[in-house]
């Protein structure tokens, strides 16, 4: 079983880093699940946005947030997801995604690096995937 | 840089001016030009400043008016990392650190205020003017 399960939500390029850490998170015991697919958010401990949230997308995000456990936390992965990046002057992309819901992390970077995913969920987690 | 980090190329760790980790600034070259802020594809640098008169030095002299930098901010959390500002800047002001900055809890402390931003480089001793031996941008991103 995995220390922890990732529901990993990929809207746009920065979904090409944060799948990149997938195997180093998996020896960290770290699960990424496909949160656009058909795996169940309610099994998940961590929702990871990464990529650029349009407002024709909202709605379907707020439903898979909807679906999450109570306590489950919340990464925007790189700049689009965190303020709406360089999208700041768009007027069909959501500027952050914590103006949709509560977001526990907000991860810089335009994409981050692979890596940057590590850090922000051992940081986050740091009782349990922190101290492997 | 932590191990992961470093295996993240093959040919070992890039210098900072490739890796494009985070950016740092030496205040005391920035002139407050805003050539940085007006090139930047995101409009996520902020800078203030005021303008101070410096006296003639010799009676057959003029005052001089130059600008002085009170805070400068650059929103990480909206920055594309594209490094324009660092190309663009005249003076040197800005480089490149090799390691990325944090996730943090809130958009507002993805925003680096000048402090921050001087803090990541060793800073010339204050009162020296542009590039000293030892402080140049160039040596401080290696
Ligand atoms: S932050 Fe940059 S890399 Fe990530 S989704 Fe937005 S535009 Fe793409
Ligand atoms: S790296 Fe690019 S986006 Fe970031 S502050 Fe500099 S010019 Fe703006
Ligand atoms: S371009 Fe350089 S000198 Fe001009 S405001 Fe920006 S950092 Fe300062």
């Amino acid at each position: 079983m995995p220390l922890l399960r990732v529901l990993h939500v990929p809207v746009a390029c920065c979904a090409l880093e944060s799948l990149a850490a997938a195997s180093a998170l998996a020896e960290l015991g770290v699960e990424l699940a496909d949160g656009l697919g058909e795996s169940d958010p309610a099994s998940a401990d961590v929702m990871v946005v990464s990529g650029t949230v349009t407002h024709a997308m909202a709605a379907t995000l707020r439903e898979v947030h909807a679906r999450l456990p109570d306590g489950a936390r919340v990464v925007a992965f790189g700049a689009c997801a965190s303020t709406g990046g360089p999208y700041w002057d768009s007027p069909t992309v959501v500027q952050g995604i914590q103006s949709l819901f509560p977001v526990d992390r907000f991860v810089p970077g335009c994409p981050p690096r692979p890596h940057a995913l590590v850090e922000a969920l051992t940081d986050l987690f740091d009782d349990t995937v922190g101290r492997r | 840089m932590s191990p992961a980090e470093a295996a993240e190329t093959s040919a070992g760790p890039l210098p900072a001016a490739r890796r494009r980790g985070t950016l740092a600034l030496i205040p005391d070259k920035c002139t407050s030009c805003m050539i940085c802020v007006r090139e930047c594809p995101d409009w996520c640098i902020h800078i203030e400043s005021h303008t101070e008169t410096i006296p003639a030095p010799t009676p057959r002299g003029r005052a001089r008016t130059v600008a002085v930098l009170d805070e400068f901010v650059i929103d990480m959390g909206h920055c594309q990392h594209c490094g324009i500002c660092v190309e663009v800047c005249p003076f040197d002001a800005l480089a490149w650190v090799a390691q990325a900055a944090p996730a943090e809890a809130s958009t507002a402390a993805l925003r680096h205020d000048r402090e921050r931003l001087a803090g990541l480089l060793p800073q010339p001793p204050r009162g020296t003017e542009g590039a000293t031996a030892g402080n140049t941008a160039e040596e401080a991103r290696r």
